[in-house]
């Protein structure tokens, strides 16, 4: 969009980045990264409430210890790397504290929308825990290996998604 | 070695986001609904486009596959809540933190929802574990379901994905232009 790259580039530039990555015997994945950094705060405040082993249980890097990992490193990278393309953009992505789409919709009330992203953020990371990963590993990563657990992962998003958008943003509802 | 590489496609993958406008709220949010599904095609293509890589350099021994175990009833109940959390915040936990990194506060908000989403889950883990067992049926792939060679399967597959994504994009050109008239009766109401 407006001098950014084009869907076909973006999505060439993925599928190229996703077969360079398995190439290197790893895998595409940053749930494990939100229950390493969970497992860190929790055990550093109560060290004997769960075993160690608990936070990464059944997610894509399900063997790994409580440790800054590899998918730790990349979830850090990720942060690095969308700051040097948000820094050498052409355009300048602004700064907005709430989503312009949303205060059209919502009214510009920040502390609203940072209820809804936490509220959001609590719902994205438990389905994610429920369901052993999430965008990555289980569409970008799992669909890729057309694994069926990604097939179902990613029709369930769009399935409960869609309709959800929709509603949220449904003609004449709610505030304006 | 293993660690700079990790940094390195962390970087990358960062890059291409930001790239791709899936940092943006207002992308995600259009995707879906349905007004402009950049993201969704940007998405599958690079599916379609690993498979025919992964497939192939499997075939030739470099790689191994790692899936998630399918767990019918987890899987799809994930995905389901996943959904409404990717429509409520508009991120997913990947781009949230590139959007944070742009500086976009909302997006942080969704990171502490996320931190605890999974205090949340792993707390009552072993329970939901216990009761989801019985649907488990471990690491499924379509190659399970036909008697083909895989490398075939895997071209089918990526050929089915890149024929539905170039379908849904000439869909969206074809109401593209019928939009302008609707838009213009709307507007100066």
């Amino acid at each position: 969009m407006d001098g950014k790259w084009s869907w076909v580039k973006a999505g060439l530039a993925l599928g190229i980045l996703n077969i360079v990555i398995f190439l290197s015997g790893n895998h595409l994945g940053t749930t494990t990264f939100y229950s390493q950094t969970t497992g860190y705060i929790t055990n550093f405040f109560f060290p004997d409430w769960m075993p160690v082993s608990s936070w990464t249980k059944g997610t894509c890097g399900g063997t790994a210890s409580l440790s800054v990992g590899w998918q730790w490193l990349f979830v850090m990278g990720l942060f690095i790397g969308a700051l040097v393309a948000n820094r050498t953009s052409k355009i300048e992505v602004k700064k907005e504290e709430v989503p312009e789409m949303w205060i059209d919709r919502f009214g510009n009330k920040p502390y609203l929308r940072f209820f809804h992203a936490f509220f959001g953020g609590f719902l994205l990371l438990f389905g994610s825990r429920l369901a052993g990963g999430c965008t990555s590993s289980h569409v970008i990563s799992g669909m890729s290996q057309m694994a069926l657990s990604g097939i179902v992962f990613g029709m369930a998003v769009f399935a409960a998604g869609i309709p959800t958008a929709l509603l949220l943003y449904r003609r004449g509802g709610g505030a304006r | 070695m293993s660690s700079l590489l990790a940094i390195l496609f962390g970087i990358c993958f960062g890059f291409i986001l930001q790239r791709a406008g899936a940092l943006e709220y207002k992308n995600i949010l259009k995707t879906l609904r349905l007004i402009d599904l950049r993201i969704a095609k940007f998405m599958f293509l690079s599916v379609g486009i690993s498979t025919v890589g992964v497939y192939s350099l499997r075939t030739m021994g470099l790689i191994s596959l790692d899936m998630i175990k399918l767990n019918l009833v987890g899987t799809l109940l994930g995905g389901l809540i996943f959904g409404i959390g990717f429509a409520i915040t508009g991120y997913c936990p990947g781009t949230c933190i590139g959007a944070w990194a742009e500086g976009k506060k909302d997006a942080i908000f969704v990171v502490l929802g996320g931190i605890l989403g999974v205090l949340a889950f792993t707390i009552i883990q072993n329970d939901v574990f216990a009761v989801l067992a019985r649907f488990d049926t471990g690491e499924k792939m379509l190659g399970d379901f036909f008697s083909i060679n895989t490398l075939v399967l895997g071209a089918l597959y990526s050929m089915a994905i890149g024929f539905i994504v170039y379908i849904t994009d000439h869909i969206e050109l074809k109401v593209k232009e019928k939009e302008p008239q609707k838009v213009q009766q709307t507007l100066p109401q």
